[in-house]
């Protein structure tokens, strides 16, 4: 068994909006799949949780939601970003990008002085 | 904000969106389920499987719902929503909280809007009413006086803190003529009294400075809005038509606006310019000395401050300007006010006016105290209730706690449950002051008053937090008792425990009822006996009396009045103790003050009551004569009579005829001697005796009313017939003075009617209560009577064992109640007139009401304990 680390404290948003934006509109249960498959199932949600994050994205008009029918004809909802998303994500990612860069040049440093 | 509206949207689309939520997650299970399946799992485990990677779909959906709405708002809602429900499931139990409290709150909501308005409303339709000032000189001893004419035109010339000033002086005149003819109230104001209280008129306008030039009087007048209404129906054609008064054409040129009805409340006013009064009396003596004398008394003045200007100021102000006025103008030192005097600058809120306060304000603190301990009684029995109805919702309860509600939850339910109670009471309670205050004051007082009785934003405001109080009175104790309770024990079916603490407090509830309505009941009880004592009171005079009083076309006629005294005295022949005349009825409360001086005294004149009469008027009224000797046919002009009252005043403790007194009169004061002292009567007003010096006339400044014992019906035809051959335009009217007596005795009547309302209603919480009571204690207690019974014991030893559970409560609850109401009553008899503190019969008949009603309240509770069956009983569970 797979020892599954937990989702990283607050990234939960984050990792949504980027599915979203690199996938295109998904409905609830393809989003669940889509992060374990990129995650290689080592990342663990509990697929209940998506629901609520997915709810407070919405109150923040950073998804829109949509009822429409899946490849399989059932009535699902879909999820899309939207362009308040989208510009949301990439600040977020920037933020993301530079404190993970300041954070690996420690572990770099660490390991010199050794 | 977008995230905050989009909450508010769901808390109202809320079961939408749950229908949709439970969709898309089992649109989620169906698709794990399905994926599961290919992987090559049976039906069922692929199910399990998807539940499990999902993780609880309750858990998600009650975390879902938590982020979508406002969760406090909506527990609250649901809090609300269940409250009713739960209402709604005892209709008995919340029409009676709803109906208790919606009158006590309703009662009290009235009083303050009428006290507010007393307070802090100024007169209607002003425009800035707070800049608006009454300006008035009170004397060393708070009595408050006016100003003459003359003065009033020194300091409206003068005062700078001021824009400008203007005079209101009440006044009565005749409208209309034959057949349609009636006493109105008016007021002289100057002609700038429109602008200066800044009044939009409803039609017409108001008067300008020319018509109001002494000397040159226009007869111009401008009728009240009330009047306009009832005696002219409104009619738009009224302005710039002439109307009779005192037979005399006048112009109406405006119409007041509605509300605006001077400084009391009155339904019939008219306006005239000052200057007209030499055209409403043109015959009248006085008329000049109001005009011109610069020691004349008694006008209200109204004015405007300047911009910048404070009341403070204007006071100081006008306090030296009078001072100097009086300097220039009066010569004679003895004619000068007292010493001691200032002038006050107050608003036109009625009670702002000085020397208004005392009494009005008294009853309404009266009035507040015993509304108060109404509420409060009306509360601790609501909560009674609630007590009782928590012990039959135990299970509903413990219920709750145990499947995990937080006490503070269960707490705020139940007084959410209460708040709602109370917030629909007070929607009533709303209602019923939008009618009480003016009901009450239309029919206490004359017309409307000077004041709007709307309910305002400040009064719903007082309702809303009175209902908030009232909640947390009845509901809190009660809810925190009620949720202090052994899960385990309230699970059970039988409510096994007596629940000691919550009798307890139930108890001192109880007490407390019973204090608070003996409080109650015995100022009701010492008011009544008060009321009583005035209805039976001796007025000193006979009402087995006709008044007759005449109206005469110049009202100021004096030679007409001599002229139809003397017609009606050669109709009538010879009086013989038959009839009298006076200047004024008995009781009419109409007086005239005249300044009388003990010659050698070195005061200034004092002014005193003095009536003009005929010689047989203490015969007609039968008013007794108990020193000296009455009136003789052929009198000395210079004798007069006084009342008891007079002699004790200005001859303490000696003999009082024979005395010399000297009385002002046209010519200054005059000497005069006493010939004989009456009884006190209270011939002026009911309220007070006042020193009276009777002085014997045939000159009369306006018809007399003429007073005829009563049994004289030929009398009575003849006056009319003798009236109607001297002059056609006099109008008679007859009553008889028992009905005036009634008429005045109708207030005092009225606050005993309110005094035993109140008292009643206290007692009938009461019962209630302890009805409410003895049947809990009883239900508690079914199954522990029903053992005693089956072994053996006695009924009569049952109902003591009932009536004894209440017992400390109940007397302790007297002896509170017996306390506190000798406190009242030590209160009451300071603030009003007649109340004997002790009077042993209030008492004893409180206490037997009181018992009676303890009689009644547990007579059903203890008969039904002593039936009980021993069977049924042990088998109740």
């Amino acid at each position: 068994m797979t020892v599954k680390s937990d989702v990283l404290h607050g990234t939960l948003d984050l990792i949504i909006l980027k599915t979203l934006d690199a996938m295109g509109p998904l409905h609830g249960y393809a989003i669940a799949r889509r992060i374990e498959q990129i995650s290689t199932d080592q990342l663990a949600i509990n697929q209940g949780t998506l629901y609520p994050a997915l709810l407070k994205l919405w109150h923040r008009g950073w998804i829109a939601t949509k009822w429409g029918a899946s490849d399989t004809g059932r009535r699902v909802k879909f999820y899309a970003i939207t362009r308040r998303g989208e510009e949301q994500l990439r600040t977020e990612e920037a933020a993301w990008q530079r404190s993970a860069g300041i954070v690996t040049r420690f572990f770099k440093l660490s390991k010199a002085a050794k | 904000v977008r995230a905050l509206v989009r909450r508010l949207w769901s808390l109202v689309q809320r079961r939408r969106l749950d229908k949709e939520l439970a969709d898309e997650l089992s649109a989620h299970l169906e698709y794990a389920a399905a994926d599961n399946i290919a992987k090559g799992m049976s039906r069922s485990e692929a199910q399990r499987a998807a539940a499990r990677r999902f993780g609880g779909v309750l858990q998600t959906t009650e975390a879902y719902r938590h982020a979508r709405g406002l969760p406090f708002v909506e527990s609250l809602w649901l809090d609300a929503t269940y409250a009713v429900r739960s209402l709604l499931r005892q209709p008995a139990f919340s029409a009676v909280a709803l109906v208790v409290l919606a009158t006590v709150i309703g009662l009290n909501t009235s009083l303050f809007t009428l006290t507010a308005g007393l307070l802090f409303r100024p007169w209607s339709g002003l425009s800035s009413p707070g800049r608006v000032v009454t300006i008035v000189p009170v004397d060393a001893v708070g009595r408050s006086g006016g100003f003459s004419i003359v003065a009033s035109r020194f300091i409206a010339d003068r005062a700078k803190s001021l824009s400008a000033v203007s005079v209101m002086r009440p006044e009565s005149v005749d409208l209309g003529h034959e057949g349609a003819r009636g006493r109105v109230g008016a007021f002289l104001v100057s002609g700038n009294l429109f602008d200066v209280l800044g009044i939009r008129m409803a039609r017409g306008r108001g008067f300008v400075p020319d018509e109001d030039r002494v000397g040159t009087p226009r007869a111009v007048v401008v009728l009240g809005y009330a009047l306009w209404q009832a005696r002219f129906g409104a009619s738009a054609d009224i302005v710039g038509n002439t109307i009779d008064i005192n037979d005399v054409p006048f112009t109406v040129v405006g119409i007041a606006p509605e509300g605006f009805v001077g400084p009391e409340p009155s339904s019939a006013n008219v306006f005239f310019p000052v200057a007209s009064v030499s055209l409403l009396r043109p015959r009248d003596p006085a008329v000049a000395s109001f005009l011109y004398r610069p020691d004349d008394c008694c006008s209200d003045l109204v004015g405007r401050l300047a911009p910048g200007a404070t009341r403070q100021q204007a006071a100081a102000e006008l306090d030296v300007l009078t001072r100097s006025f009086q300097t220039e103008n009066i010569v004679d030192p003895q004619q000068t006010r007292s010493e001691g005097w200032r002038i006050v600058v107050g608003g036109t809120e009625f009670l702002a006016r000085p020397g208004r306060k005392n009494q009005l304000l008294v009853l309404v603190g009266l009035l507040s105290a015993g509304l108060a301990l109404v509420w409060l009684l009306a509360c601790a029995n609501i909560g009674n209730l609630q007590i009782a109805r928590a012990a039959a919702r135990a299970r509903e309860i413990g219920t709750r706690l145990s499947l995990g509600a937080s006490r503070a939850r269960v707490v705020r339910q139940l007084l959410i449950e209460g708040l709602i109670l109370a917030l629909g009471a007070s929607v009533l309670g709303i209602g019923i002051a939008f009618i009480l205050p003016k009901l009450l004051v239309t029919s206490l007082a004359q017309g409307p008053p000077p004041f709007s009785l709307e309910p305002d934003a400040v009064v719903l405001i007082y309702a809303v937090m009175l209902a908030g109080a009232s909640a947390v009175a009845f509901g809190l104790a009660p809810a925190l008792h009620a949720t202090h309770t052994d899960i385990t024990n309230a699970l059970r079916s039988a409510p096994v425990d007596l629940n000691r603490s919550g009798f307890r407090l139930r108890s001192v509830l109880l007490g407390a009822q019973i204090a608070l309505s003996v409080i109650l009941l015995v100022s009701a009880g010492l008011l009544v006996r008060g009321a009583q004592r005035r209805a039976s009171f001796d007025p000193g005079f006979s009402t087995d009396v006709t008044v007759v009083s005449f109206q005469t076309p110049a009202a100021d006629s004096r030679t007409g009045a001599d002229a139809l005294v003397a017609h009606l005295v050669g109709a009538l022949g010879d009086s013989q103790g038959r009839f009298a005349f006076a200047a004024h009825e008995p009781l009419a409360m109409s007086r005239d003050l005249t300044g009388v001086q003990a010659p050698g005294a070195t005061t200034r004149s004092q002014p005193a009551d003095v009536l003009a009469i005929s010689p047989d008027y203490f015969d007609v009224l039968r008013i007794q004569v108990v020193a000296g000797r009455p009136f003789l046919r052929q009198e000395s002009a210079a004798a007069i009579m006084i009342n008891e009252s007079f002699a004790r005043v200005h001859w303490p403790n000696e003999n009082a005829v024979g005395r010399t007194l000297l009385v002002g009169g046209p010519q200054g004061l005059e000497p005069h001697q006493v010939v004989g002292v009456v009884r006190d009567t209270y011939t002026a007003s009911l309220t007070k005796i006042a020193p009276t010096v009777y002085r014997m006339t045939d000159h009369w400044l306006r018809a007399p009313v003429l007073l005829l014992k009563a049994g004289n019906a030929p009398v009575a035809a003849v006056v009319a017939r003798t009236v109607a051959r001297f002059d056609s335009r006099v109008s008679v009217q007859s009553t008889p003075l028992a009905d005036r007596l009634e008429e005045q005795m109708r207030p005092f009547r009225y606050g005993a009617v309110v005094a035993t309302t109140l008292g009643l209603a206290a007692l009938a919480l009461a019962t209630i209560g302890t009805f409410g009571v003895f049947m809990y204690s009883v239900r508690q207690r079914t199954r522990e009577i029903g053992v005693r019974i089956a072994l053996g014991a006695a009924p009569s030893a049952v109902v003591r064992l009932i009536l004894t559970s209440q017992s400390h409560a109940i007397l302790g609850g007297l002896a509170l109640g017996i306390a506190g109401a000798a406190g009242a009553a030590a209160v009451l008899r300071g603030l009003v007139y007649g109340i004997r503190p002790l009077d042993p019969v209030a008492y004893a008949g409180v206490l037997a009401v009181l018992a009676l009603a303890g009689l009644a309240a547990s007579y059903i509770p203890v008969r039904h304990a002593s039936r009980i069956e021993p069977a049924s009983a042990l088998r109740y569970e």
